[in-house]
C-alpha cells in the first residue's frame, strides 16, 4: 500500500521583516513549545518558501491548519524581535499561494 | 459572512482585507469602546471592570460589554443576554503574557463563553490591539473561538457578530 502525505500550505505574514534562515528553526521551536509535542508531530510544520521579507509559506499536514493557526497567535517574538504573525490564507498547492503573495506583496 | 474586528489603533484597509476582515474599527470610527459614551452618534461598547457600571451600561445604550476583570459574573452574563447585548472577549489579551497567565485567561474566557451559551447571549471575539504585533487574522480568531469551545458555525457567527449593528 502506498501512503501519500497530504499537505496544506499556509501563507503567514509577519509584522516585521525577518531573516529567512533563522526563521525556520525558531518557528519550529515556538510552535512545538505552544502546541505540545503531539500536535507538533501531527502537524510537522516546515517553512518551505519566503515571499519577500515579511511573508513566508508554512507546509503542514492536512487537518492541522487550525492548530498551527492557533500556535502562531502565541508567537510574540522571534530572535528577540517583537513580531506578530498573521495566517493570511491556506491552500492545497504552494503555487496558488505564491501567486497570491506576488500580487499582495508587490 | 463578513468578519469585523476592533483595535485600539488605525489599521489600513489593505492589511484588514489581507487579514480576512471586512473592516477593523479603530479610534475615531463609528464603534467606540470606553467606560462612557463620549460621542452621541457612535455605536458604544462598554469597557470596564466595575460590576455596577457594567450593569448600568447593559441597561443603557451600550451594544456590548468588554469585561476587563476577566472574572466570571454569571448575573452580568444573564443580564446581557436578557437585553440582547454582545459579550466581547478580548482575544488579544488571551495570547499575551506568561504561559500561566495565558492558561488562566483562556480557562476564564472559556467559562465566560460556556455561561454565555447557556444564557443564550451573543459572544464576539475582538483583538483590541494597541500595536500591529497584537493583531490577529480572522483565521486565527476562528481558531481561538474553537479553543473556547465553539463549533465552526458558532465561530463564524462570533467573528461577524458586530455586523448586526452596522
Amino acid at each position: 500500500m502506498i501512503l501519500k502525505r497530504k499537505f496544506r500550505y499556509i501563507l503567514i505574514e509577519s509584522s516585521a521583516p525577518m531573516d529567512w534562515k533563522a526563521l525556520s528553526a525558531e518557528i519550529s521551536n515556538k510552535l512545538s513549545a505552544y502546541l505540545g509535542e503531539r500536535f507538533y508531530i501531527n502537524a510537522d510544520p516546515r517553512v518551505v518558501a519566503n515571499c519577500g521579507s515579511n511573508a513566508f509559506i508554512l507546509r503542514v499536514n492536512r487537518g492541522s491548519e487550525q492548530d498551527v493557526a492557533l500556535g502562531t497567535c502565541y508567537i510574540s517574538d522571534i530572535n528577540s524581535i517583537s513580531v506578530g504573525l498573521y495566517t493570511i490564507k491556506t491552500s492545497g498547492t504552494i503555487r496558488s499561494l505564491l501567486d497570491y503573495a506576488s500580487r499582495a506583496y508587490k | 459572512m463578513e468578519f469585523y474586528d476592533i483595535a485600539e489603533m488605525n489599521v489600513n484597509n489593505d492589511l484588514s482585507s489581507r487579514l480576512g476582515y471586512t473592516k477593523i474599527f479603530g479610534p475615531g470610527d463609528i464603534i467606540e469602546i470606553d467606560d462612557k459614551q463620549k460621542r452621541p452618534d457612535s455605536i458604544w461598547i462598554f469597557r470596564g471592570s466595575n460590576v455596577g457600571e457594567i450593569s448600568r451600561a447593559i441597561k443603557g445604550r451600550a451594544i456590548g460589554i468588554v469585561m476587563d476583570s476577566f472574572a466570571v459574573e454569571k448575573s452580568i452574563i444573564e443580564e446581557a443576554a436578557g437585553y440582547g447585548k454582545i459579550i466581547c472577549i478580548d482575544a488579544g489579551g488571551l495570547c499575551k503574557g506568561e504561559r500561566w497567565q495565558i492558561r488562566k485567561k483562556t480557562i476564564t474566557a472559556k467559562r465566560i463563553f460556556l455561561y454565555a451559551m447557556k444564557a443564550r447571549a451573543e459572544v464576539s471575539l475582538i483583538t483590541l490591539a494597541k500595536q500591529k504585533e497584537g493583531l490577529l487574522s480572522s483565521m486565527q480568531l476562528l481558531a481561538l473561538s474553537s479553543l473556547l469551545g465553539a463549533d465552526s458555525e458558532r465561530s463564524r457567527i462570533m467573528a461577524s457578530a458586530l455586523g448586526r449593528f452596522l
